[in-house]
């Protein structure tokens, strides 16, 4: 899976499970999840249970962190990282 | 604790930055400021305030996330002989709306990330005169909107001469009621240093304390933890949430934080670090408050924090805060929320004839002391209902809605709310609320909302729905309608549909069946 088809995934998920009624072109990118308040402390944990099951990587706990889950781009970063070895 | 003749909250502030002027006061992710600058940003702003015609008593209202702009707000408000009142961020338009224009505010403090919420009810708020947008100015309708941080840095930071005086009003929290209507609970500074000082007591905390604060200052547990590193002169270390534990976790090991606050879902969160022996050796004492602590709980916070004294405590609103559990009291009596504490005195009453209950019975809380609000902004029938006359001729006691029993030894028990209120995440959820959100969906018929034990939300909100004949939704379709409605506490985790509710002879549903319906169906998981 090359990066741009994580990226798809990422926010196909993001847009169907957290925007709600929110306009998904609202949602840049490099949109902080938590500023748009988009995820509390239960929704993150439902995008890091996504990202373990989707791409095959373990998520461990010192990584559950903003720089790695608060955007798409940062989850996406994260992901290829992750599958690369990093 | 520091003696001290402080009477204004500014007080703590001034008195820090005379003393302590170079050490940190507060941490923001990178931002770090000192008692110093602290106080100057906040006379900066109290200038500004005053420039845009901002009088003693008149009420700002600061919408924002925690952080540097909102922990400054609240003292920049005060400095200007003014009343804050910290609105949460996820409040949606409606809500912040009515808060505006219930304590009609002349100010609002805020940041362009919130436009969304902000922009299209500006307009609609008659006495609001002038916004302080951080990143934004471009008035907005007859609101003058100056960029937050230019106004500050153009702004004299010499104090304004002082006219407020301890009986004055120094914030309105708004609080969920079971009408549905939040009521502005008015705190004076009095209320406000009266608490502060009591709870740095029995807390033991010194000027070298270093807290952590995720919950949001407009909730009184969130604030009070500023207010409180304010009067002991020590250190703040703020984030926005505690939705990336780790985070949080790694910012209290690097700034070797002492105090940690925490909810029930927080020590839920913490679980799993307890599970891999992540430890905060560092933490010298956690407190709660919400709910009481499960056994659970307690052993997760004493495995993640092995050096801290654990306080149980239990408070509302509108006297901050009523009593704690001693640590040393926890294995004994871990299902008590202690006693009262300093400068507060409680009883456990009849509400029929208002007569003290024989020691383990139930009765309701009551409580007398300086930390007792003045009443609801503007409410006097419902302020009637919760002070009235005491046994003390001229006093007003605080009838707390919530059933206790007390033992022997003067501890009290939770035993159950008066109201239909529901407790998730640590705040406060007035079903009717989420109802109206309901309702607001083309095709409901019945709604209704309960709370159900959760073991990580305390309660999770559980909603029952009857739709009309060919109107059909998914759980999830009501789930996104409600989040674009409600902050996101509010939002059910739940959601039934039914064919039909049972209903009293005048129409009430009867939401004694649907706990019941809920025990029955639910009690071994839900299917979401």
């Amino acid at each position: 899976m090359n990066e741009s088809e994580v990226r798809r995934r990422v926010r196909q998920f993001i847009e169907s499970t957290f925007l709600g009624e929110m306009d998904p072109s609202e949602l840049q990118d490099d949109s902080s999840l938590e500023q748009l308040h988009l995820v509390d402390s239960m929704r993150s944990m439902d995008l890091i249970l996504f990202v373990e099951e989707t791409f095959g990587v373990t998520v461990e706990n010192d990584e559950a962190l903003p720089e790695n889950f608060d955007s798409v781009s940062n989850v996406v970063g994260f992901v290829t990282r992750k599958r690369a070895g990093g | 604790m520091l003696v001290s003749q402080v009477t204004l909250l500014q007080e703590y502030l001034e008195r820090n930055a005379a003393k302590y002027a170079a050490k940190t006061a507060l941490v923001f992710k990178q931002e770090r400021l000192t008692w110093g600058e602290v106080n100057e940003a906040a006379d900066r702003l109290a200038n500004c305030l005053r420039a845009a015609g901002v009088e003693r008593g008149d009420r700002v209202v600061i919408y924002l996330d925690n952080g540097v702009q909102s922990a400054v707000s609240i003292f920049g408000v005060l400095k200007a002989g003014a009343v804050f009142s910290v609105v949460n961020s996820q409040t949606k338009s409606d809500k912040l709306l009515y808060m505006l224009n219930d304590c009609r505010a002349k100010a609002l403090i805020t940041s362009k990330y919130l436009s969304r919420t902000y922009a299209e009810v500006l307009p609609d708020a008659p006495h609001l005169k002038v916004a302080f947008i951080a990143e934004s100015e471009t008035d907005i309708a007859h609101v003058r909107v100056m960029e937050y941080q230019a106004a500050l840095a153009a702004a004299s930071s010499l104090p304004l001469p002082v006219r407020s005086i301890t009986v004055d009003l120094a914030a309105i929290i708004y609080t969920s009621g079971s009408t549905g209507d939040p009521k502005g609970v008015m705190l004076t500074h009095q209320n406000m240093v009266a608490a502060a000082e009591s709870i740095t007591t029995y807390v033991r905390n010194v000027h070298d304390d270093v807290v952590v604060n995720v919950l949001p200052m407009s909730f009184d547990y969130g604030l009070y933890q500023w207010l409180m590193v304010n009067q002991f002169g020590g250190t703040l270390v703020l984030d926005s949430s505690f939705n990336y534990p780790a985070a949080v976790l790694k910012v209290i090991a690097e700034e070797q934080v002492t105090g940690l606050p925490v909810v029930p879902t927080i020590a839920s969160l913490l679980a799993q670090f307890a599970q891999t022996g992540t430890t905060l050796p560092g933490v010298r004492y956690v407190t709660n408050t919400a709910a009481a602590l499960s056994p659970t709980h307690i052993e997760v916070l004493k495995k993640v924090c092995p050096n801290a004294r654990i306080y149980s405590m239990y408070g509302l609103t509108e006297c901050k805060r009523v009593c704690y559990l001693p640590p040393e009291d926890l294995d004994r009596k871990p299902d008590s929320v202690g006693r009262a504490m300093p400068n507060m005195e409680t009883f456990v009453l009849d509400p029929e004839t208002q007569q003290e209950m024989p020691r383990g019975e139930v009765g309701e809380l009551v409580v007398r002391g300086p930390q007792v609000m003045k009443g609801y902004w503007e409410k006097p029938e419902v302020t009637a209902n919760w002070l009235k006359p005491g046994k003390i001729p001229g006093e007003s006691w605080l009838w707390t809605g919530d059933f206790f029993k007390m033992d022997e030894e003067g501890y009290l028990y939770f035993v159950s709310r008066k109201d239909d209120i529901i407790k998730s995440r640590g705040e406060k959820v007035s079903p009717k609320e989420v109802e109206n959100a309901l309702y607001a969906l083309a095709g409901v018929q019945d709604a209704a909302v309960i709370g159900t034990p959760d073991p990580v939300f305390g309660e999770a909100i559980r909603a029952f729905l009857v739709l009309s004949p060919g109107v059909s939704y998914t759980k999830q379709q009501v789930i996104s309608h409600c989040g674009a409605r409600l902050e996101g506490f509010m939002v059910p985790k739940y959601v039934t549909f039914l064919t039909e509710m049972q209903k009293t002879t005048s129409g009430k549903i009867t939401k004694k069946d649907l706990v019941g319906y809920a025990r029955e169906h639910f009690s071994a998981g839900d299917e979401v």
